[in-house]
């Protein structure tokens, strides 16, 4: 078989074992619109000035919240549920296992990186559809090619993250709630929930290190109807692109294929 | 005896490579910081040959096994498995053995048929599907998910993963630790198919039973040195070894009545008698006893020390 065809079949298994698995399905998919719904249907139709470009202007809240939940699903596609996977998969000897046969190693990661990002695409694609059709939230044709952009970029980032995260957890028991906190907290930190008007000083200094909420913000200004040009948010995509490489430097340097337990 | 290095099959091999070798090495050690695990290891293992290591806990079994398999790296001495360095494996190399893990759980929402195609999918020239599948005893399950099967299910496709890229080479790391008796004598039955495919199979084991069973040799390591090798039948001088006789004492014999072979005496077990440390000459003069009082010896056994016995004395009775 050739590499490609490999590639391509390690592809297809990775997104058959998601599909059949239910706690990945609800944290990477459910979870997210599970959000959207409760969210946008309660507080969605305040209206906010908000400053884009140095100009205040009207914008809705379900647009705010929408980019911010998309930041979620793509965060939920391929960093929480890659890292829980691998960490699964790290401790069970099945990395071992196929690092015991002639599968080449990026075929194998491939397979796995590959399903994420377009698992974290299809995603942002349905909170997108969902917030058009239920909520009428506006989706400017002239933004589509940031928007794609800031997906394609942040999921590949968000996949090197998650490789490099397999090294701070040891036990694949821990996983998910350690997963969940760090999340949560930068979610809650970065305004995905509820947008601060005036955060303090500490606060902005900790959401703008982090890369959720250059990811919120590069996802909201496609969606933004006050927007103009090209909408891409080139500062905030070199943020989040520069923690995926940090996080694949240290991967390549440090991950492990084998469980921590020696006999 | 050849004097060239290369030519005339010598499977002895003092120096070099025996031509016949598919795992040959010499002097391996292993130390992990001050510990050190592997002593220097000689090993040949031949083409077609089923080969047990056993050994305590700790005692260097997996460690050995691990290197070999190109998964550690050794500190000190020599290896080739099929001709090539397992330091640096190599992806043709990597599709010429098989490889059991002593634990690995499988990934639980594909099913079987899928797992084992998958792995198809990596070798140049797999055995098909089906065919691996009924190899293992797995055929009827091809439809169920690797996360529903029992766990000597799980091992038994564990191993059609390994078998279906056709390997030359199988490690089988303790492949049958934790089962029942029954989940255990299918696997055996397993292991035996391969062999009559004309597999190398080199197994680990904690159970001398399955060493019996299955290996051609058996090698022992203690504290990461190779204390004895040879047959089941063989090992540490087993068929040499002084052998116990034992019988039930006939109704109308009382224990002092018997005779006193070479100034030993029987001892009473229950109700029976036995003798150990004996040879031929203690069971002819007990023969001729017998012969000459007209008693019979009801339940009469000679038996040597089995391989566990034998085991338990080379290990010092560690486990």
């Amino acid at each position: 078989m050739s590499d490609t065809r490999i590639v391509w079949a390690e592809f297809r298994y990775q997104r058959r074992s998601f599909r059949r698995d239910p706690q990945a399905m609800f944290f990477a998919v459910g979870l997210p619109l599970l959000y959207v719904l409760i969210f946008v249907s309660l507080f969605g139709n305040q209206s906010i000035d908000f400053v884009y470009n140095g100009q205040p202007g009207p914008l809705k809240a379900h647009t705010i919240m929408l980019a911010g939940f998309a930041a979620i699903g793509v965060i939920s596609a391929t960093f929480f549920n890659l890292a829980v996977d691998l960490v699964q998969e790290r401790e069970n000897g099945i990395l071992k296992r196929f690092r015991g046969t002639p599968l080449p190693t990026r075929a194998f990661i491939a397979g796995h990186v590959g399903t994420s990002i377009i698992l974290g695409l299809a995603v942002a694609a349905a909170l997108v559809l969902l917030g058009r059709f239920a909520y009428g939230i506006p989706l400017p044709l002239a933004g589509l090619p940031a928007l794609v952009l800031t997906l394609l970029v942040s999921s590949a980032a968000f996949c090197c993250l998650a490789f490099a995260f397999t090294l701070v957890v040891r036990k694949a028991s821990a996983a998910v709630p350690l997963l969940t906190g760090v999340t949560l907290a930068l979610y809650f930190l970065s305004g995905n929930f509820f947008l601060l008007e005036h955060p303090p000083l500490p606060l902005r200094i900790i959401s703008a290190i982090f890369p959720v909420q250059h990811l919120n913000n590069a996802l909201l200004s496609p969606l933004n109807p006050n927007a103009t040009g090209l909408r891409v948010e080139w500062m905030d995509l070199l943020v989040i692109a520069a923690w995926g490489l940090g996080g694949l430097i240290i991967a390549l340097r440090y991950f492990r294929w084998t469980p921590s337990s020696r006999s | 005896m050849t004097t060239s290095g290369t030519a005339v099959a010598s499977t002895t091999g003092q120096r070099g490579t025996p031509p016949l070798a598919v795992i040959s090495v010499r002097g391996l050690t292993k130390a992990y910081g001050d510990v050190q695990v592997l002593q220097g290891i000689d090993l040949d293992i031949r083409r077609g040959e089923v080969c047990a290591i056993v050994g305590p806990n700790g005692a260097g079994k997996t460690t050995t096994v691990e290197i070999l398999e190109g998964y550690r790296t050794r500190s000190g001495g020599t290896a080739q498995v099929l001709d090539v360095d397992p330091g640096v494996p190599t992806r043709a190399w990597r599709a010429q053995i098989g490889i059991v893990l002593q634990t690995c759980q499988l990934p639980a929402e594909l099913t079987v048929w899928e797992l084992v195609e998958r792995f198809a999918g990596f070798y140049p020239n797999p055995r098909p599907v089906d065919e691996t599948l009924k190899l293992v005893g797995l055929e009827e399950e091809h439809h169920s998910r690797a996360g529903t099967l029992s766990g000597g299910q799980q091992r038994r496709l564990d191993v059609a993963m390994a078998l279906v890229g056709d390997p030359d080479l199988l490690f089988l790391d303790e492949p049958t630790t934790g089962f029942d008796p029954s989940a255990r004598h299918q696997a055996w039955a397993v292991i035996s198919r391969l062999r009559e495919l004309g597999k190398t199979i080199l197994l680990t084991t904690h159970s001398m039973e399955e060493a019996e069973a299955l290996a051609d040799r058996v090698i022992v390591i203690v504290a990461g040195r190779i204390v004895a090798e040879g047959t089941p039948d063989t090992l540490g001088g087993r068929d040499q070894a002084p052998s116990t006789i034992r019988f039930r004492l006939p109704t109308d014999v009382r224990i002092e009545q018997l005779p006193e072979l070479r100034g030993r005496h029987f001892a009473a077990d229950r109700d029976h008698v036995t003798l150990a440390g004996a040879d031929l000459t203690d069971l002819g003069d007990l023969l001729d006893w017998a012969r000459a009082s007209a008693t019979s010896l009801p339940g009469l056994t000679v038996e040597r020390p089995s391989l566990e016995d034998v085991y338990l004395e080379l290990t010092g009775g560690v486990r």
